[in-house]
């Protein structure tokens, strides 16, 4: 079943959710009780090789079996451990490199970090042998697609304050179509447990190192705004776990959607999902559908601009003509609450675009009441979570105060916040 | 002194936004027929559209509806259609609600009700509302026109149904027993059915007054108090 969320009052205001909790908490709990707490790998094999952080693990006593190859060489010999959490019974494949953002050290700073990595990278996939070690195989598209995501988010924060620069249109298309290649690598991987190796990767490269230059011209430019600056690199994906991924991307692609579908992926937290779903609709056979990443909240990164039509939340190098060719949009995003995000772009959104879907990794509201009842807040409507919407259960704490977000200990998500307190306690020196 | 108002009807003219969210569910669900093909009138059922038994046999007794909605919700079991039929339409009633101008909403609530409410509430008088209307669609009326914190409680169809899912609309006692387990008393019921309300008050030993929505309120309210 999938609800149309168009003729539907998306975000049902705090002093509503308030009055009727008890009404409202109950239809939240029968949504939740569908949703599962421990996701699963299609390929059980892998299931053991993941960390609850969401990396890829290998066991210590798995070390000596495997092949002596550039993907062992840079994962199992990197003496710097930035790649890496080494812990006494296993190495935890994504060290304080793949959460650049996280670092305590400048815009340009990480901007070669994450360059460097890439390129390197993408470099070793392209001499990826036929039978690596599927647990670094699938580590390495890990981080490149950490990367080409922060990247991603970065070009369209600076586009959006600083304009696209010109003739670069063809240059963010061929940034999409590494994009498309390493998620198409990623999920294909994690679904059949099988590596095809490609030879394209190394043709990419040159593009990156365009964009690179591009990022040393405008970080500067960009310390004009402070919070835009602050978040340019952004720390953490709060859905970056490769089971939900993928068995999100396995629920929309198997889903019937017409020919004219725009998938819309939210950033930050859904920027990935459109890619996933379209590779998993790759992987099994369907064409691929248009996608479109948006941004609703650039008044929270201190632009001065205030969203009130579609194109200044959409990817600057979307041309907004297109939307016009549309007449069913999906929207993705990592977790709903108030619903206030989706009531705003769905009402942006032309009226020729008839049926607008929604589909979200994760959602929990019954331990949210003073979010959902503070002011201006609001909690979402329960009927556009129906079946099929949502997967599993969200990390968020249990709130106390409308003061806060936060649980007493101050946590908001608790996923998000053992992995900080992870990197916090292994790399005291890059992380404040 | 406590004052419980009926909804529908009597403190606010509902029937536009029932009817409305009706025809946004027919619309929804696909189905090539009018609202009142499907539920028909039935004179002593006012306003009220929702009734499980008219639901059930309006959209399900009809084959190609049935077969629509079961294709719609990939459900067949009755009960829970009819249940996923009143949510569905119980949000597109919300939703009409709020995409109406405020001017068109306040023009649907009862005559002075608001300056009324102020008094009462003025004179610590306890507000509030029975209804067999769910509780969700009364008070995003009440929100949208800005009177909702006037009512100390609100029970509706929700807290109107037992554990086992039975509605136990008025005049039935269950009623009075949600009332008292919710320690809330009524000495007046303000009701537009002189013949279910006033049973329904009778039972709940309150006094019964009749008014509509095309009622003065602060008239009545001098009257009252």
């Amino acid at each position: 079943m999938m609800v149309n969320i168009r003729p539907h009052k998306i975000n049902i205001p705090s002093k509503v959710i308030e009055k009727c909790w008890r009404v409202y908490s109950q239809k939240y709990k029968e949504i939740e009780s569908r949703l599962s707490n421990s996701p699963t790998f299609p390929i059980k094999s892998l299931q053991k090789n993941l960390h609850y952080t969401g990396a890829f693990q290998l066991q210590v006593s798995q070390l000596s079996k495997l092949p002596q190859d550039s993907l062992t060489d840079c994962f199992v010999s990197d003496h710097t451990t930035r790649l890496t959490i080494r812990l006494r019974t296993k190495i935890i494949l994504r060290g304080i490199d793949y959460f650049v953002g996280i670092q305590n050290n400048s815009n340009a700073e990480k901007l070669e970090i994450i360059f460097s990595r890439l390129i390197e990278f993408i470099g070793i996939l392209d001499q990826v042998q036929l039978s690596p070690d599927k647990v670094l195989y699938l580590s390495l598209l890990d981080y490149i697609r950490n990367y080409l995501m922060i990247v991603l988010y970065a070009i369209h924060q600076s586009a959006r304050e600083l304009g696209v620069p010109k003739n670069f249109y063809r240059h963010y298309e061929v940034f999409l179509e590494l994009v498309k290649h390493i998620e198409e690598g990623y999920i294909s991987t994690l679904l059949t447990n099988e590596i095809t190796p490609q030879k394209v990767y190394l043709t990419f490269i040159p593009h990156l190192f365009l964009f690179r230059e591009y990022f040393r011209r405008t970080i500067p430019a960009l310390n004009s705004n402070n919070k835009l600056s602050l978040d340019l690199f952004r720390r953490i994906r709060e859905c970056d776990n490769p089971i939900k991924i993928l068995n999100f991307a396995k629920s929309v692609g198997n889903e019937y959607f017409p020919r004219k579908t725009l998938l819309i992926g939210l950033e930050y937290g859904g920027i990935e999902l459109p890619f996933a779903v379209n590779a998993y609709r790759k992987a099994i056979g369907k064409s691929n559908l248009g996608i479109v990443t948006v941004n609703l909240s650039s008044y929270s990164v201190g632009s001065n601009r205030y969203i009130d039509s579609i194109e200044d939340a959409l990817s600057p190098f979307f041309l907004p003509n297109n939307l016009e060719e549309c007449d069913t949009a999906v929207i993705l995003d990592d977790s709903i609450t108030t619903g206030r995000t989706l009531e705003y772009l769905s009402r942006l959104l032309p009226q020729k675009i008839e049926n607008i879907y929604f589909r979200c990794v994760s959602f929990t509201n019954t331990n949210r009441y003073h979010h959902l009842t503070r002011f201006e807040h609001g909690g979402v409507n329960p009927v556009i979570l129906d079946t099929a919407s949502v997967l599993y259960k969200s990390n968020f704490a249990q709130t106390y105060t409308r003061r806060s977000y936060t649980n007493r200990q101050g946590v908001f998500d608790k996923k998000k916040n053992r992995i900080i307190k992870m990197l916090k306690d292994y790399y005291p020196k890059f992380v404040n | 002194m406590n004052i419980v108002f009926d909804f529908d009807g009597t403190i606010a003219n509902s029937t536009p936004y029932h009817r409305a969210g009706w025809e946004s569910t027919i619309k929804e669900l696909g189905l090539n027929y009018e609202l009142d093909q499907l539920l028909p009138y039935e004179p002593n059922l006012k306003e009220r559209f929702d009734s499980y038994r008219r639901i059930k046999k309006g959209f399900l007794e009809k084959v190609d509806v049935k077969y629509k909605i079961c294709s719609y919700f990939q459900i067949e079991d009755e009960d829970v259609l009819v249940n996923k039929i009143m949510s569905l339409k119980e949000s597109l009633t919300i939703s009409k609600i709020f995409q109406e101008s405020l001017t068109n909403t306040l023009g649907n609530v009862g005559v002075n009700l608001i300056a009324s409410l102020n008094t009462l509430k003025s004179q610590n008088t306890l507000v509030g509302i029975i209804s067999s209307t769910r509780e969700t669609i009364i008070s995003s009326f009440l929100h949208k026109c800005g009177i909702l914190d006037f009512f100390d409680f609100i029970i509706g169809e929700e807290s109107l149904t037992n554990p086992y899912g039975t509605l136990f609309d008025k005049p039935s006692p269950y009623t009075k027993s949600v009332l008292n387990s919710t320690n809330k008393a009524m000495d007046i019921y303000v009701g537009d059915n002189e013949r279910i309300d006033k049973k329904f008050a009778q039972t709940c030993e309150a006094k019964f007054v009749y008014a509509d929505y095309k009622t003065d309120f602060l008239i009545l309210m001098d009257k009252l108090i």
